[in-house]
């Protein structure tokens, strides 16, 4: 009689652990099942952050700055940018507040200057 | 003889009988509402003293409204200022009432309160006799989502007898259920429609649109390619929209067969749409499509299209419109240079400068002004003497502008000290708050012959201790527009100025005045206001007693706040935008921490339009924290939800808000809330474009 329940317990295991296999592999298929991790989440209060000021001369185009800012905020290292007043595309200030945890200041470096055309530090 | 006559006056008289009792009828349909009925004849006085007593039974009598005629009726603003403690008699008005007007006047009530209690109401109305009963319950039901308001609405199709107007009103109304069973209705109701639905294709169109959030993005893109494939105008001109906002490659081909729609209207959406989509596959078919057009505002989406797919593309084009043999079409291509801002623009426009037509030649000028091209103002100087008045003016403004604001003196020698173009150089010299127009704009401002977002930023900034006194004068003068501008200013004697214009404003009725005044006390922390405030709580008009819980909520005061979220949770729920507008003014840091566990609460809440208002407030109090919550609702189960959160964070205009939603957007999987983030950020580009000087 033991022995019988401890086979039947052993496949409810096993039923139950391959359930749980099949189903992460569907969650990991499913876009749908994916969703809470694509969209934007806050930072912890107490994770350290930074800011950087550059000046940047960026791709000519009507709405540079969005294109710039939706390439940036791709790195979730990057928290906010703040844009100057002035208008057009080249000699825009700008301040880039970034979490050092996640993103060095020399690799944030390194994407503006993939996104901009130029950048100067300062 | 004497008895043939009088038998044929009796004949007469006989034959006449039924159309007088006919025409007697038709007088009292047509009677007037207001005039008396049961025999009951009441003065005016009466009249209203009647009406206040029915008023006050509502929130006590549900039965209040079953057995009173529209000449008793108290006025809806009246009846909805009770908020929600009134649903219960309003919706014994919709079931009970005999009166079909008063029904649908109830029933239309009953959507704009939004107090679900109500919805039995509503959907035993779905079978009221009467037409305009079902058409006003419909509305309603539209405004209060509910999976139970999908089976009635259906019926509502079914019927054979029901109006046209309310078949496709409860089409759309099934599109803002957020259920899946009235997708599949709608979307029968689109593609196999029954003969008495075949005219209302659109409607099905704009109610699976509503719902677009429960489809499938494949099936999404089928339904929107095959309303682009109809031959109904209507319908093809709503998936044009359509389109625009779901930006799927697969849809430029139909799109671009669309350009050649005789529909004016088609044509430019199907174009704005390829732009929108970006996909350079349209980019050739644009091109050709140039020759053929004859339409400054095709012209303009096409240019505004190409630049998005190809600038290489669109720059070459432009060089061809800006020879093309049409002045006007030479005209548009300048302008949309202009509006591109780019510098690649000025070689072509420099040519344009030299253009026989003067309005090209304006154009042209204007257009410099615009670009991000330090060049253009070298290029423009030659016009700052020119005989043509318009040319000199813009070539002035465009210089101006090209120089960051810096050239005050230009604008000062050549436009202020000319009589003619003195008040229009005055603003302009106002924007680099230059302090030698101080009296021109104060005058100005008195007189009201500048707008007040004109030189608001002028006076902000000045440092004129005539500005204060001055804004002050003419607050006190009437002028509840320059309400925050006195805030920021806080002249000496406001507060007692604005605590006295309470009183009066009371005592006059002038309650909109009286709401500016309530607002300014709290925004200047007057102290002395709070017995005045305080006994506005119990006031029966509940705007008044909201301006006022919030001025004192504002100075921490426990019983402003209490009164406030009592109000809150009574409020219709179409006046709570305007209610998040006015808790945005609320800045204090302690009163912001008192009022933020009962927001909280009511954000986390199930009745969806309370619980993004209550978030709006907190977003508009911190958006760094707050758009997460936004962010939330945008991806809501209900589309009442997910449009309230866009209503909310269109409103706020600040750069910071812009910079979150591009961080949402950049970082958004969900692709419902990735087109509606994408919608958000073009229509506050389009309105910040139009704010441009």
């Amino acid at each position: 009689m033991r022995a019988r329940s401890l086979t039947l317990s052993r496949v409810l295991s096993w039923l139950v652990l391959s359930w749980l296999v099949l189903s992460a592999a569907a969650c990991a298929q499913n876009p749908a099942a994916r969703a809470p991790g694509t969209y934007d989440a806050p930072t912890p209060a107490g994770e350290p952050r930074a800011s950087l000021q550059v000046t940047v001369d960026l791709e000519p185009a009507s709405d540079c700055d969005e294109r710039f800012d939706l390439a940036l905020y791709e790195d979730r290292g990057v928290e906010l940018v703040s844009w100057d007043d002035g208008p057009g595309c080249s000699g825009r200030h700008v301040a880039v507040r970034y979490l050092p945890g996640r993103v060095k200041k020399e690799a944030l470096l390194r994407r503006l200057e993939k996104i901009a055309r130029k950048v100067r530090e300062g | 003889m004497k008895t043939r006559h009088g038998l044929t006056a009796v004949l007469v008289i006989l034959a006449a009988l039924p159309s007088a009792a006919v025409v007697r009828t038709a007088l009292a349909d047509d009677e007037d509402d207001d005039a008396p009925q049961g025999g009951e004849v009441l003065s005016s006085d009466q009249l209203s003293k009647k009406k206040r007593e029915v008023l006050l039974a509502i929130p006590k009598d549900e039965t209040v409204l079953i057995n009173v005629s529209k000449r008793d009726m108290p006025a809806s603003p009246d009846v909805l200022n009770l908020g929600r403690k009134s649903t219960k008699a309003i919706a014994r008005c919709v079931s009970d009432n005999v009166d079909d007007k008063l029904r649908a006047t109830c029933a239309e009530m009953l959507g704009r309160l939004g107090d679900r209690s109500a919805l039995g109401a509503l959907q035993g109305a779905l079978e009221a006799w009467d037409a305009g009963v079902r058409g006003a319950a419909i509305g309603a039901l539209r405004k209060i989502p509910d999976p139970g308001n999908v089976a009635p609405l259906a019926k509502i199709l079914a019927r054979e007898d029901e109006e046209p107007g309310n078949r496709a009103a409860a089409l759309e109304a099934l599109g803002a259920q957020s259920s899946g069973r009235a997708v599949k209705i709608v979307r029968d109701a689109l593609k196999k429609p029954p003969e008495a639905l075949e005219s209302m294709r659109v409607s099905a169109f704009k109610g699976l649109w509503k719902s677009r959030h429960l489809i499938d993005r494949a099936e999404l893109i089928g339904d929107v390619s095959y309303a682009l494939a109809s031959t109904d105008g209507a319908l093809v001109l709503a998936g044009t929209f359509a389109a625009g906002e779901l930006r799927a490659p697969q849809l430029v081909p139909a799109l671009v067969k669309l350009m050649k729609n005789s529909d004016t209207r088609v044509r430019n959406r199907a174009v704005y749409a390829l732009g929108k989509i970006g996909d350079t596959t349209a980019t050739r078919a644009l091109l050709e499509q140039i020759p053929h057009v004859r339409e400054s505002r095709m012209l303009n989406n096409i240019a505004f299209a190409l630049e998005r797919l190809d600038p290489r593309a669109f720059y070459g084009t432009a060089r061809d419109l800006v020879g093309h043999k049409q002045a006007q079409i030479r005209m548009n291509a300048a302008f949309v240079l202009g509006d591109v801002r780019r510098p690649e623009g000025l070689p072509l426009l420099r040519g344009a400068l030299d253009d026989k037509n003067d309005m090209v030649r304006l154009s042209a000028v204007t257009a410099i002004g615009k670009l991000d091209a330090k060049d253009g103002e070298k290029v423009l100087e030659r016009y700052v003497d020119d005989p043509n008045p318009s040319l000199k003016r813009a070539a002035i403004y465009a210089i101006y502008a090209l120089s960051g604001y810096k050239r005050t003196d230009l604008v000062w020698d050549k436009l202020y000290l000319v009589p003619e173009t003195k008040a229009e150089a005055a603003i302009a010299l106002g924007r680099a708050n230059d302090p030698r127009v101080t009296q021109d704009l104060l005058t100005c401002l008195e007189l009201s012959q500048c707008a007040l977002g004109e030189v608001e930023g002028f006076m902000r900034a000045s440092k004129s201790p005539d500005v204060p006194g001055r804004t002050l004068l003419a607050w006190t003068k009437g002028r509840s527009d320059l309400t925050d501008l006195v805030a920021t200013l806080k002249p000496a004697g406001a507060g007692s100025l604005a605590r006295s214009e309470i009183q009066a404003s009371l005592a006059h009725k002038a309650i909109l005045r009286a709401l500016k005044a309530i607002d300014l006390t709290g925004d200047l922390s007057d102290a002395q206001a709070g017995e005045l405030l305080t006994s506005l709580l119990v006031h029966e008009n509940t705007r008044l007693r909201i301006h006022a819980a919030v001025a004192l909520a504002r100075a921490d005061d426990a019983a402003g706040a209490a009164a406030l979220f009592r109000d809150m949770d009574n409020l219709p729920q179409d006046q709570l935008p305007s209610f998040v507008r006015l808790l945005g003014r609320v800045t204090e840091p302690k009163g912001r921490a008192r009022m933020a566990p009962e927001l909280d609460k009511r954000a986390a809440g199930p009745d969806a339009p309370m619980a993004v208002a209550a978030a709006a407030v907190r977003f508009t109090w911190d958006p760094e924290q707050g758009i997460f919550r936004m962010l939330a609702a945008l991806g809501g189960a209900t589309r009442v939800e997910r449009d309230l959160a866009e209503k909310y964070l269109l409103h706020d205009e600040r750069p910071l808000v812009t910079e979150l939603l591009r961080r949402a957007l950049a970082r958004e999987g969900r692709l419902p809330v990735k087109d509606q983030l994408r919608r958000i950020l073009d229509l506050r580009a389009d309105r910040a474009a139009a704010k441009r000087p």
